[in-house]
């Protein structure tokens, strides 16, 4: 149903920027974990966070106003249930994405310009720093991940010796893999940068003897590995334009052997591309903040997979927007 | 009592920025306007924008999720209600106030290094310039009160006045308010001369012109304020200002009050614990990434800073939960 938008939904609807702010500059300044550790004045705070006094006093009555905080005769302490979702040792750490959305927000600001010029806006930093941002990015990875078994066994059986992983950033889907195939070897591919973190959280799943790791840039001329069983590519195809995906694919493709498949974990849009909600919002991320990024439908994927050789696409719709998994084999030899 | 917080509620907020950064970029290019005669594919959009193809086609499809255009066949048009409020033409537009909101949140993307230094951080002008800015805030500031002011004066009680100076007075929309409730009564309008021609047209169209004075000026920077008014309304002024900035202000219409006149400040009074009414706190942090020294007050505060230069028989006459509470004092 379409809604009948008024001027005072309208009008709220544009407010929205107001609550979000306050509650993303408040995890970017790491006010929750402060506080948690110990209630605190204002002058007390702003002295913890280094920051302005006046500034601090009016961030923190905004947040108690909003009932993030509690303001009791001037001491300042976390709202029930917020702990869980916003400190560094939540139980349900949300942390991550806050941050992430808090750079997010600055693109997002621009998105005007955007549109006119096509070209990303790509804010600077955060008050945390780029690495800190980095570290942020990487956690939400392992946050998506933590659905990973769930997703996989919803495949349904499946076979292989010999998979590999393109863009594998921490491992935690590769990870999920080995346990769900006892006995299958995995090559884990990703940036020189990226594979110190991968090769941490091997070490921790006690499975660094089924693994090897492999540096390397995807879009680069390398060519990959070849024999494989199985590719795995998860939420890489949206950092892409159509035609780097049909370049990944294409390698994709020559890396595996004859009856071997490739899986694709993405965000996977209807036709009309306006649903589902989450991932129209996601291509407008992937527009201010990258150079080519989108979101695709299963039409797209399918035709693109054809382009580089591939047969029977089939679509799995997972049951969180970011988990749809595309599946298609390599049927014959290509033509040389 | 105090809620409970789940992580989905706390994300749902931390996402509100999407919907909103949606709404404010397509009244920037203006997509509903250029789309309110007929449906348009994208291609067709992004060409009467002058926008780039494909991401004019992820700006229509994320407002198409959101409700705010229905897409048939490749087609986009603005979903019911859409043109009445978001176009310039519209007959209940808030156009402008959304355009404003643009500019504000972009500022407050910033607030966290707002925090850590003090001061606002310049984010620069976006794609409409700084001067088509300005006149939306001014020109938002009628959206925001266009309603509510009648309703506002009249619960002050019968008003009466001879010579009414409206400090700051933007588009006119309480002065006009206030001519209408004082038949007979005059006012004088004071304001930046970049703001009066907007004033001047909202006069005009209310046919009140011949009872107004419209004086440019800075009350900042001016000596002195229009004199011999028996009331100074001063709306939606206050929070812009230092309290030191508002002894300044409150002692220059004291000068320009006749004995016994009085002087009405309209604006969000918090209570003293500072995080009520909620809006005023949030009001507070839209001060900081937007001005050097704005903020809110309590009623406390600026019975003070009134007293201070003059004023008596401070009261809180009204009190609300948005920008609506007054606060009256006596000159003598």
């Amino acid at each position: 149903m379409t809604e009948e938008w008024t001027p005072g939904s309208l009008r709220e609807l544009a407010f929205g920027y107001m609550s979000s702010g306050v509650l993303l500059a408040a995890a970017e300044l790491d006010i929750f974990s402060t506080l948690d550790r110990e209630p605190a004045s204002a002058p007390k705070l702003a002295a913890m966070l280094q920051a302005d006094l006046r500034a601090t006093t009016i961030l923190a009555d905004a947040l108690a106003a909003l009932e993030l905080l509690e303001k009791r005769e001037d001491i300042y302490s976390l709202a029930p249930g917020v702990a869980d979702a916003l400190t560094h040792d939540g139980s349900d750490n949300q942390l991550p994405f806050m941050q992430h959305h808090a750079n997010s927000l600055r693109s997002w600001g621009r998105l005007a310009e955007v549109t006119q010029s096509g070209r990303p806006a790509v804010a600077g930093p955060s008050i945390r720093g780029p690495e800190a941002d980095h570290v942020a990015y990487q956690e939400i990875m392992d946050v998506n991940a933590r659905h990973a078994p769930e997703v996989i066994a919803a495949l349904g059986a499946f076979e292989f010796n010999h998979f590999l992983d393109i863009g594998c950033g921490p491992g935690t889907w590769a990870i999920s893999l080995l346990h769900a195939v006892p006995g299958a070897h995995a090559t884990l591919y990703d940036r020189p940068d990226v594979l110190p973190i991968t090769r941490k959280h091997v070490e921790a799943a006690g499975l660094s003897s089924r693994v090897t790791f492999l540096e390397g840039d995807y879009l680069g001329d390398d060519p990959l590995p070849e024999g494989f069983d199985l590719v795995w590519i998860s939420a890489v195809a949206h950092l892409n334009s159509r035609q780097q995906n049909r370049e990944l694919f294409a390698k994709a493709h020559a890396s595996l052997r004859t009856g071997g498949q490739l899986m694709i974990r993405d965000i996977v849009m209807d036709d009309a591309r306006a649903a589902p909600f989450f991932g129209a919002m996601f291509s407008v991320t992937m527009l201010v903040r990258t150079e080519t990024g989108g979101t695709y439908s299963f039409r797209e994927f399918e035709e693109d997979l054809a382009v580089a050789g591939f047969e029977r696409a089939e679509l799995f719709c997972g049951e969180r927007p970011m988990d749809s998994v595309i599946r298609a084999r390599r049927m014959d030899v290509p033509p040389k | 009592m105090t809620k409970e917080w789940t992580p989905d509620e706390l994300l749902e907020i931390s996402r509100a920025y999407q919907r909103t950064s949606l709404i404010m970029a397509a009244a920037e290019l203006d997509v509903f306007a250029v789309l309110a005669g007929e449906p348009k594919s994208a291609e067709q959009l992004a060409s009467d924008l002058e926008a780039d193809r494909r991401a004019t086609a992820v700006l229509a499809d994320a407002l198409a999720a959101l409700g705010l255009l229905q897409k048939i066949d490749g087609q986009y048009s603005p979903a019911p209600g859409i043109v009445e409020a978001l176009t310039a033409d519209g007959e209940a537009s808030i156009l402008s106030y959304v355009l404003h909101g643009a500019s504000c949140a972009r500022s407050w993307a910033h607030l966290a290094d707002s925090v850590e230094m003090g001061s606002p951080v310049n984010t620069g002008p976006g794609i409409r310039g700084a001067e088509a800015e300005h006149a939306a805030y001014i020109e938002a500031m009628e959206v925001v009160n266009r309603q509510s002011a009648p309703e506002v004066i009249a619960s002050l009680g019968p008003p009466t006045f001879e010579h009414l100076l409206d400090v700051g007075g933007g588009p006119a929309t309480w002065s006009i308010a206030f001519a209408r409730a004082v038949p007979g009564g005059r006012v004088t309008l004071f304001d930046q001369p970049q703001v009066l021609p907007i004033s001047k047209k909202h006069v005009e169209a209310a046919a009140l012109t011949d009872r107004f004075t419209f004086v440019p000026g800075d009350f900042y920077t001016d000596e002195a304020l229009p004199s011999g008014v028996d009331l100074a309304w001063v709306s939606a002024i206050v929070h812009q200002n230092s309290r030191q900035q508002n002894r300044e202000l409150f002692r220059k219409v004291h000068v320009a009050l006749a004995a016994g006149g009085h002087i009405m400040v309209r604006d969000v009074v918090l209570d003293d614990t500072r995080t009520s009414p909620p809006f005023g706190a949030m009001f507070a942090v839209h001060m900081l990434v937007r001005t050097d020294g704005g903020g809110t007050f309590t009623f406390a505060e600026l019975r003070e800073d009134l007293e201070a230069v003059g004023f008596s028989d401070v009261e809180l006459v009204r009190t609300a939960q948005d920008m609506s509470s007054v606060v009256r004092a006596r000159k003598g």
